[in-house]
């Protein structure tokens, strides 16, 4: 299933009653933030490690297992492994471990604010967080309405690559990646108006 | 046979003269050719062949489409002039409710056609799960939309529709992707809605449950009348070439 990895990239929310799902979205996001930016902040491997650690523990002590936790890091395999070699090489394994388990913790610690906030509450949070910008003549709600749109629309652009892939091996032709750009950005524009469409008709633009 | 649905206050939907015109390749392509049509049945049902427009009639409607000349109506607003008022009078479900469905999740997506009307979030979430409920799709309300069937997807499209409480319901070939378990189901759901419909369709079955059929050929209304009258007559020309066709 190429569809549920994408997915994963973004996490979706899961219910539970933990403490994470309990603790209102400001605290949670400050003290989980707060922790991102200690993380890049401090350039020390084993600070990065023990963070990359404890999203893990606390991924499991919150009901979310660790078989998730383990599942949303995998999109970063590649990335990991390109930015490792290149650190290796370049600046040594001190250096390479730390920028890896930065990234590594980041994305295992964001991913607990995902999973455990349903995403109109964090939309809703972030219109409330943009309502200062009303003042510059920018509509919050909109904003809101935008990241919700895009969020959505991740998944849905693997699902149309994986898809154009599929039809091109059925008729037994293998496309380079080159030769997939143009009927995915075909069918990308076509969503775009389709959603246009959903949009206006649903009275929301 | 079917329930009978509450006619409730009709919302005509009137048409005077409707011409649509769309760029194509080699000039303009007549999309709808001088229509004129009044529907106030309780459900109407639009047959036609692929690309004889259909869609474009029924988008007529909300706005989503502008005459190139002539009048619509929607009940008594002008959708070309104040479409954010028909769309707030007319609920559209398009054939592919994954491009409806705007958010992740199910319950998500409901809770966005609240946002306006419900500011309250609890009550928002709660009045979202209750239409899931209705859908019969609680179980579903935290899944991605693209783990959802074909037919719940469907089904979580007209429940974010009916959310905001339309006063009629326009429908984009709504079964044509379902199977015939879930083409019954979303019938069923349709008959006990209080809803006046305009349901375009290539479902004969479902043409036939409307109290008032019009088939379009060609971007003209060829026919209209009782199901019992209009269908066969529909079935016939299909099988043996619409009148004017040399076969």
């Amino acid at each position: 299933m190429r569809r549920s990895r994408a997915d994963d990239l973004l996490g979706t929310y899961v219910p539970g009653t933990s403490i994470l799902h309990r603790s209102p979205l400001w605290l949670k996001t400050v003290v989980l933030l707060g922790a991102c930016v200690a993380i890049m902040a401090v350039r020390a491997w084993p600070v990065s490690l023990a963070a990359f650690a404890l999203s893990a523990v606390v991924s499991a002590v919150c009901g979310l297992g660790l078989r998730r936790w383990a599942r949303s890091l995998r999109p970063l395999l590649l990335l990991v492994g390109v930015l490792s070699l290149y650190h290796l090489v370049a600046n040594g394994p001190a250096r390479a471990a730390d920028v890896v388990l930065s990234l590594l913790a980041v994305v295992g610690i964001t991913r607990l604010l995902i999973t455990t906030t349903p995403l109109p509450r964090l939309i809703d949070g972030l219109v409330t967080l943009c309502a200062p910008l009303r003042r510059l003549g920018v509509d919050p709600e909109r904003v809101g309405l935008a990241v919700s749109l895009m969020i959505r629309s991740v998944p849905w652009l693997f699902g149309v690559l994986s898809g154009l892939r599929d039809a091109a091996a059925a008729r037994t032709v293998r496309p380079s990646p080159v030769q997939l750009v143009t009927p995915a950005v075909i069918a990308t524009v076509d969503y775009a108006h389709r959603t246009g469409e959903a949009l206006a008709a649903r009275g929301l633009e | 046979m079917q329930p009978a649905r509450r006619p409730g206050s009709s919302e005509p939907l009137y048409c005077a003269d409707v011409t649509v015109t769309a760029e194509g390749p080699a000039g303009p392509v007549t999309v709808l050719d001088r229509v004129t049509c009044e529907f106030t049945a309780p459900r109407t049902a639009v047959v036609g062949l692929n690309g004889s427009g259909k869609s474009t009639l029924l988008r007529l409607f909300n706005g989503l489409v502008t005459p190139t000349s002539g009048v619509v109506l929607t009940g008594s607003v002008d959708p070309v002039a104040f479409p954010r008022e028909a769309r707030s009078l007319v609920g559209f479900v398009f054939t592919d409710p994954a491009s409806q469905i705007l958010m992740p999740t199910p319950l998500e997506d409901i809770e966005l056609s609240l946002r306006r009307r419900v500011p309250d979030r609890v009550q928002r979430a709660e009045q979202a799960l209750s239409w899931l409920r209705r859908m019969g799709l609680e179980h579903r309300a935290h899944h991605s939309v693209f783990d959802l069937s074909g037919g719940e997807r469907q089904l979580v499209a007209l429940a974010a529709v009916l959310a905001v409480e339309p006063r009629v319901l326009i429908l984009d070939e709504p079964t044509t992707l379902l199977d015939l378990r879930n083409r019954l189901k979303l019938r069923e759901l349709l008959d006990g809605l209080p809803q006046q419909q305009l349901v375009s369709t290539h479902d004969l079955d479902l043409a036939e449950s409307a109290e008032h059929v019009v088939v379009v050929h060609e971007a003209r209304i060829l026919d209209q009348g009782p199901p019992e009258l209009v269908l066969p007559r529909y079935r016939a020309w299909c099988a043996h070439g619409f009148p004017g066709e040399t076969a």
